[in-house]
Parts: C-alpha cells; sequence; structure tokens
C-alpha cells in the first residue's frame, strides 16, 4: 500500500501511453477565441485562399535581381506546403481566351455618342503617339476606346524602395503553429542561403512569437521549478512529500488529458495548460491535510472541493468550447487529486516532520470591514474599470516583424482592400447581390468583373444591339482617313459585335475570384477599398482583427454571467456552511478578488487573460475561506495555506515576472489574490487593532482564542 | 597603370555596356517606316535609351520620358507597362550572351541567325523576332508584332 501512489501513476502512464496516438493537442488558436460563426466565416475566406500568402523579395531591380528571385521560386515550388509561386499576375491562357471572345459584355461600354469632332480628335491622338511614344500598339478594334477593362496590366511584383518581389501560397493550415514552424523554418533556410533577401507571411507573427514566448516561458518555469524545490526540500525538509505530491498531480492531469480528449477528440493547448495550473492548486488540500498531521476526510477540505467542483461544473455549461474544456478537466483532475490525497496518501506512511513555532497572538479582520472594503474597491473597479477585447494587446511585441509586415504591406496593391463574403442561396441570387453591392461599391473587384447575373448580362446585349456601330465605324473610316492613317486600317473595329450573346459567360476554374458551395449556400469573397467600406446586411466583412474584438467582447460576457451564476452558487454553499457567519469566509473570497481587479483598473484595462486568472483565484479562495472558517486549530490551517499559497505562487504566480502580456495578466492577478490573502492571514497591522476585540464579540466561539 | 585599365575595361564589361544603333519603325496603320538614331546604355540597376528628342530611363521598377527640353514624363498603367516589356526585350535580344541563356524565349539558330519566338504576355506585344549574330556578337534584329508593326535595331 506504500507504494499505492506510484502504482497509479504507473498505471494511467501506461493507458495513456496506450492512447497516447488518439490525444490530440491542439494548437489551434483562432479556434479558440472565435465564435462558431466568426469560424465558419473564416472557414469559408479560408478557401479563397486568404492568409495563405508568402511574400519573398531580392534587393535591386536588375535582371541578376529577377534571376536569382526566379531560382528562389523555383527552390519554392519544390516544397510540399507551397502551391503555387507567381512573380507578377498571371491571367491563364484560358481566362485571356475567355475574356477576348466575351469583351464586349465584360468590359465597361461608354456608349454615349461621340461628335465627328471627337471622333477626329481621338484618331489624331493615336496617330501622334506614333511619333511621341517610345512604342504603343494602335488599338484597330477598338479606335475610341469606348470599352476597356479594368485588368490588363501584369508588371511584376516589387517591393517599394527594396527590389522584385514574389507571391507564394500554401496550402498548409498556418493557425496551426507546427505546420506553421515546419514552412517558417524552411522559407528562413531558403532566405540564409541567399544574399539580400528579405521573406514575410501573416503566419510568421505566430511562429516568431509563439518561439519568444516558449522561451520566456522556460525561463520562468526554472525560476518556479527552484522555488518550489526551495519550499519542499528546504523549508519543508520532506522528499517523500514532494515525490508523492508530484505523483499525484501527475496522475490527476494524465485521467484529465484522457478524458478531456475522449469527450472533446482534442484537448486545446490553452485548455491543458489552465487546467494544469487549477490542478496544482488542488495542492491545498495536500497541505490541510498534511499540517493536520492526517490524510482521510476533512469536513473542511470536502467543502472546499465541492465548492470548487460546483464552479467547475457549472462551467461545464458554457458555449465556448475552450471554457468547457477547462471545465472538464478542471473537474477530473481536482475529484482524483482530492480522492488521492484522501484515501491513498493515509497509505503512504508519509513523516508529518513540520514542527510548529511558538505560536503568536494574531489579531483577525473585522470581516465587515474588509467586506466594505471590498465594496469600495469594487464600487471604483465598476466606474473605471474598461474591457481591452484586442488580443494584439497580449501577444509579444514583435517590432521587427511589425515593421517588416508595414513595409510588404505598403508594397501590396491588395493591402487598400478589405475583403467581405457575399451568400446567397443559388449562383443567380448571388450574382445579382453582388452587382447590388457593386453600385454601393463601384471600384470593387471580384467574380462579376468575369460572370453577370442573367438580368445584368441581358441589359447589356440590349445597350449593345440599341448602339449604331455601323454608323460609328463609317465615320471612324473617314475620320482616319483625313487624320494620316492608312485605308482599312480600323475596317476590323467593332467586328460581329451585334452577335454577341449570353451564352459565352461560364465560371472558369482559373478565374482569379470563385463561387464556393457550403452547405447547399453558394459564396464568393470580393475587395472593397477600405476607406470606402461600411458594415451592411448584404456581406460580411473579413477583418480578423475586428472580429477577434468582437468575439472576445462575448466571450467576456458569456464569462461575466457564468462568473455571476458561480458567485451565487458559492454564495448558497457558504450560507449552508456559515449561516449568518457567511461575511467571514465570503471575504475569503471578494477580498482578494477585488484587490486583484482594483490592481488592474490601476495598471489599465481588463483582458481576457486577467479574466481566466480570476477564475483561478476564485477556486483558491474559496478553499481558504471555507477552511478558516471551519477549522478550530486556525494556527494548523493558516500554516497550510501559507505552504498552499506559497506553491501556488512559485508555481505560477512568478508569471508576474514575464515579459509577455499573456502570462503577466495571470501572474499579476494571481499575485495580487496570494498577497491579498497573506493580508487576511496575518493581518497585525496596528490602525485595525482594534477590530480583533470587535471581531471577536461578534463571532465568539468561533475564533481560535489561542490566536 | 596598363593592368588597372584593362581592370576597369573588364568591370565595364561585366556591368553592363552600351551601344548606338540605328532604330527603323514600320507601323502599318500609317504603312510608312520611320527611321532614327539613338543609343543605350545599360548598367546593373539602371537602362537609358537616348534618342536626338528624348530620353527613355528604367530605373527601379520606374520608366521615366525626358525629353530635350527637359520635361519628364513617369509612366503609369497601360504605358508603362509596354514600354518596360519592349526595353527589356530589346536588352535581351541586343546582347547575345543575355539572349541565348534567356529561357523564356524560344530560339532557333540558323547560320547567322537567330529566330526567337515568345511565350505568355509578351506576345500580346512581340510574337517574334529574328537576330542576326556575326562571331557570337549581335549585330542587328528585328521584332514582329502581333499588328504587323515590326521595329529593327541596327548596331553601329
Amino acid at each position: 500500500m506504500r507504494y499505492l501512489n506510484l502504482v497509479i501513476f504507473a498505471f494511467l502512464s501506461i493507458i495513456y501511453l496506450y492512447f497516447s496516438s488518439s490525444v490530440v493537442v491542439s494548437t489551434n488558436f483562432v479556434e479558440i477565441f472565435f465564435s462558431k460563426e466568426s469560424l465558419k466565416l473564416f472557414d469559408i475566406a479560408k478557401k479563397f485562399g486568404l492568409s495563405n500568402e508568402i511574400y519573398i523579395a531580392k534587393k535591386g531591380f536588375s535582371e541578376k535581381s529577377l534571376k536569382e528571385l526566379s531560382k528562389i521560386a523555383k527552390e519554392l515550388e519544390s516544397l510540399k506546403e507551397i502551391k503555387a509561386v507567381t512573380l507578377k499576375p498571371t491571367i491563364s491562357h484560358e481566362l485571356k481566351e475567355y475574356i477576348q471572345k466575351n469583351y464586349y459584355l465584360l468590359a465597361d461600354f461608354n456608349d454615349t455618342k461621340p461628335s465627328d469632332k471627337e471622333i477626329k480628335k481621338r484618331l489624331q491622338k493615336s496617330y501622334n503617339e506614333i511619333f511621341s511614344s517610345f512604342y504603343k500598339p494602335i488599338n484597330t478594334y477598338d479606335p475610341l476606346e469606348i470599352f476597356s477593362f479594368k485588368m490588363g496590366e501584369s508588371s511584376r511584383y516589387i517591393l517599394k524602395d527594396f527590389g522584385y518581389m514574389l507571391k507564394a501560397t500554401t496550402s498548409i493550415n498556418t493557425s496551426e503553429a507546427k505546420e506553421a514552424r515546419e514552412l517558417y523554418e524552411k522559407i528562413k533556410k531558403i532566405e540564409k542561403n541567399h544574399k539580400d533577401v528579405i521573406t514575410y507571411a501573416p503566419f510568421f507573427f505566430l511562429v516568431e512569437n509563439s518561439s519568444y514566448i516558449k522561451s520566456d516561458a522556460t525561463k520562468i518555469m526554472i525560476l518556479a521549478t527552484v522555488l518550489l524545490f526551495v519550499l519542499y526540500f528546504v523549508i519543508l525538509k520532506n522528499h517523500k512529500l514532494l515525490f508523492n505530491a508530484v505523483l499525484a498531480i501527475g496522475s490527476s492531469i494524465i485521467l484529465a488529458i484522457l478524458v478531456t480528449s475522449w469527450l472533446f477528440g482534442s484537448v486545446s493547448v490553452l485548455a491543458l495548460v489552465f487546467g494544469v495550473s487549477i490542478t496544482a492548486v488542488s495542492i491545498d488540500y495536500l497541505f490541510h491535510y498534511y499540517f493536520h498531521g492526517r490524510f482521510g476526510f476533512d469536513r473542511s477540505v470536502f467543502f472546499g472541493f465541492l465548492t470548487t467542483f460546483g464552479v467547475f461544473f457549472i462551467f461545464s455549461f458554457i458555449d465556448v468550447e475552450m471554457f468547457r474544456q477547462i471545465a472538464v478537466f478542471s473537474l477530473v483532475s481536482l475529484s482524483f487529486s482530492y480522492f488521492l490525497f484522501t484515501v491513498v496518501f493515509k497509505y503512504l506512511d508519509i513523516d508529518f516532520k513540520y514542527k510548529f513555532e511558538k505560536i503568536s497572538t494574531c489579531k483577525e479582520l473585522n470581516p465587515y470591514l474588509i467586506f466594505a472594503l471590498s465594496v469600495i474597491l469594487l464600487g471604483f473597479v465598476y466606474l473605471n474599470l474598461e474591457f481591452d477585447g484586442d488580443l494584439k494587446n497580449l501577444d509579444y511585441d514583435n517590432k521587427e516583424l511589425k515593421a517588416l509586415a508595414k513595409k510588404f504591406d505598403n508594397s501590396r496593391k491588395e493591402s487598400i482592400y478589405r475583403p467581405i463574403i457575399i451568400e446567397a442561396k443559388n449562383k443567380e441570387d448571388l450574382l445579382l447581390k453582388y452587382e447590388k453591392i457593386l453600385k454601393i461599391y463601384p471600384d470593387m473587384l471580384g467574380i462579376g468583373e468575369f460572370l453577370y447575373s442573367k438580368q445584368k448580362c441581358e441589359r447589356r446585349v440590349k445597350r449593345l444591339k440599341e448602339f449604331d456601330f455601323e454608323s460609328l465605324k463609317k465615320k471612324i473610316g473617314k475620320n482616319s482617313l483625313a487624320v494620316g492613317f492608312k485605308e482599312g486600317t480600323f475596317k476590323n473595329s467593332y467586328l460581329h459585335i451585334k452577335d454577341v450573346t449570353c451564352s459565352g459567360l461560364k465560371e472558369l476554374e482559373t478565374m482569379p475570384f470563385k463561387i464556393v458551395k457550403e452547405d447547399k449556400r453558394y459564396y464568393t469573397l470580393a475587395l472593397v477599398k477600405k476607406e470606402n467600406l461600411k458594415e451592411n446586411s448584404l456581406y460580411s466583412v473579413i477583418d480578423l482583427a475586428k472580429t477577434l474584438k468582437k468575439d472576445t467582447s462575448k466571450l467576456k460576457d458569456k464569462l461575466e454571467v457564468y462568473m455571476l451564476v458561480s458567485f451565487v452558487f458559492i454564495l448558497i454553499v457558504l450560507f449552508y456552511l456559515s449561516k449568518k457567519s457567511l461575511l467571514y469566509p465570503l471575504v475569503y473570497l471578494m477580498f482578494p478578488l477585488s484587490v486583484a481587479l482594483f490592481g488592474i483598473t490601476l495598471i489599465g484595462k481588463i483582458n481576457i487573460m486577467h479574466i481566466f486568472a480570476l477564475v483561478i483565484l476564485l477556486a483558491i479562495s474559496i478553499d481558504y475561506g471555507i477552511y478558516m472558517f471551519n477549522s478550530k486549530e486556525k494556527y494548523r490551517v493558516r500554516v497550510a495555506i501559507k505552504y498552499a499559497l506559497m506553491s501556488t505562487f512559485f508555481g505560477f504566480g512568478v508569471l508576474i515576472f514575464s515579459k509577455t502580456v499573456a502570462m503577466f495578466s495571470i501572474g499579476i492577478v494571481i499575485t495580487l489574490g496570494i498577497v491579498s490573502i497573506f493580508i487576511l492571514l496575518y493581518a497585525k497591522m496596528l490602525p485595525l487593532k482594534w477590530i480583533g476585540g470587535i471581531y471577536k464579540k461578534k463571532y465568539k466561539g468561533q475564533i481560535d482564542e489561542n490566536l | 597603370m596598363r593592368k588597372i585599365l584593362i581592370l576597369l575595361l573588364h568591370v565595364t564589361i561585366l556591368l553592363g555596356g552600351s551601344y548606338s544603333f540605328d532604330e527603323i519603325k514600320y507601323i502599318k496603320a500609317v504603312d510608312a517606316k520611320f527611321k532614327k538614331s539613338g543609343k543605350i546604355n545599360t548598367d546593373e540597376n539602371k537602362i537609358v535609351i537616348s534618342y536626338k528628342d528624348k530620353q527613355i530611363v528604367k530605373k527601379n521598377d520606374e520608366i521615366k520620358i525626358i525629353t530635350s527640353d527637359k520635361k519628364v514624363t513617369t509612366l503609369e498603367g497601360k504605358a508603362k507597362h509596354f514600354t518596360g516589356m519592349m526595353i527589356d526585350t530589346m536588352i535581351k535580344l541586343g546582347e547575345y550572351k543575355k539572349l541565348m541563356s534567356e529561357d523564356g524565349f524560344k530560339k532557333e539558330v540558323d547560320k547567322d541567325l537567330i529566330y526567337v519566338s515568345f511565350s505568355g504576355d509578351l506576345t500580346n506585344l512581340v510574337t517574334s523576332a529574328v537576330v542576326k549574330v556575326k562571331d557570337n556578337k549581335v549585330s542587328e534584329f528585328e521584332m514582329f508584332m502581333p499588328n504587323e508593326d515590326r521595329l529593327k535595331i541596327i548596331k553601329k
């Protein structure tokens, strides 16, 4: 039985290894924060190839630079992750033929009848260009240029003030960290092998930032490990306790991973991180038993566990998968660690080596005062705290890459546009909707440049038939001779224009814009100039930052509701336990939360990571309130809580030393929470000395008079 | 000193080149030939074609036309696109090494003549060319346009 804990750990490890191939840890950060609707929209946008572009630029505009870039293009093409590489916008032969065939339908048509004078003026301009320009071919098919088509130029991609550039697209899911890192490394290898080459892709942020965060986290983890070892080996001097605590926490985490993975298909890496952190909080059960000198059922620990369990049970109903995952993970791991510390540890023969020092008197703070102080702090928070929904602010500030992104963005013609998604029940309705939007944004780019609705096409055919091209041709013939052109030069102008029909318009695979079918609905993507774009029910704007902000704000609202429900639940449990003395355990919950929120308000705005950390703080402080209220040996509880708090601080309060905002946010909440609980435990502040007296009168019989 | 001069000469050859030429342009729409003389100067990042009345400068993906009265026009859109393609093609056809190393051109050699056919976007502007070569040096070349216009460059 002495090795039961080890046996359980070994058994779970074997099960984990057996099922490890089916345990998927998802690093898709996008899925974590986006709502289902936004995810669907981005899934559709992905089908149009958005956000999968990579740019490589070579310094200089010489032939040599161009050749080297072509060499890089070939190297890129050999990578399995690369779908296409282009050095300039290209139109397929098939599309070119299609445009030529349907030119009179697709080109803009200026049907204002020109006067004789106007015709002569335009022909004279063409004639003069023969002598003035280096070489410009004369348009003999449409000499008056009454038709014009937007596409046509295809000059090379260039990076302003730098050199030629190529554009590649990847087939990988760039929001998956592993795939993105592999491709990033391959691209960086190419960059290293060529002189004066710079590379950029939007997914570089994910790779570089996560790498920086990883190194930051490693430093923090080393610090945390050292501090934890100091706690266990130097202060507590109990190796066996440490060894078994690590095994128990490890077993609980393994079981939680297996259950969460089985229920959800995969475990989000963030759910894993927070789940593990919450599991580590269960160490307070261990310390409570340890400093009371016995393992086994204890009413305080049981209610502490039950309340925390209840909170996560409530959170397991939330409509956000990551939070459901955290909740389920925590429910499993906390339950199992509670079982291990309560049932299994009593068979492990752990020595209770700790010697309590001479107990000093310590005045407890008046719960009324603490409650009032908490309310004041919360009032200040309510009036001043703002929510920061911009997740970018949580990330590492990668200045170098930001500058590079700006440089590339300024050179991309597309950067002035914002993509929108148009949706309809059939293709005809989709094109009609597109044409309606085109009236709002006449310079919009999209499928409508190559495809018309039946209505629009028929209107165009009617306009062409109504225009007197025969008479115009005669006038061109007569005036061209007068200007100096050879007879018959324009005999092929506007040829067969009266025979144009709509039958030739069709979708081509090589069109730069496509129509995609998804769940019996049809979608197309169009580009609208950012400066003009407004919200409209006719389309959905694809704006990652804005959508993320909106979704994060919704997530915050949901969390607020669930936190409120949890708070009510905690109140009920605490009322059941303490009846009229409710305020005593309650302040252990309210004071840390209000101090943490007050601290956040003073520093700046509250972000989603602060809210995550507040949930953890909630889980920690409930237990302490119950232990302190229920226990008759408060000096033991104090020591237990002190070590549990030190353990928690060393575990993830040290995140306060992180330079990454996301981690710092967690660290600051936990640290402020821990400090405020310490204040509650060891308040000897002179100005508050009188409180002890009042408090003793009020809670006579409940306070350990030894203290 | 002699060695330095030889070295400088080699550097000039490696970095770029220049030649004077006679240009004969046939425009079908007016059924007439236009003749003028000019000079091409090239280096790593700049191409300058000088005529009596104007200069065409292609540098850093920018094309400027500078007239004799110093009026500068920066080409945009289609004009820039067409002119840029024409200049690049002329440079490649005018230098034997460049012509032979250009993968994008299909070449057929017949004695001192090289028949070049183009592909892709370029065919909208130039369909084919004939290059006359002597001792591995281009002496003249002629470009044929889809609208039956022609442009002949004879090196002087």
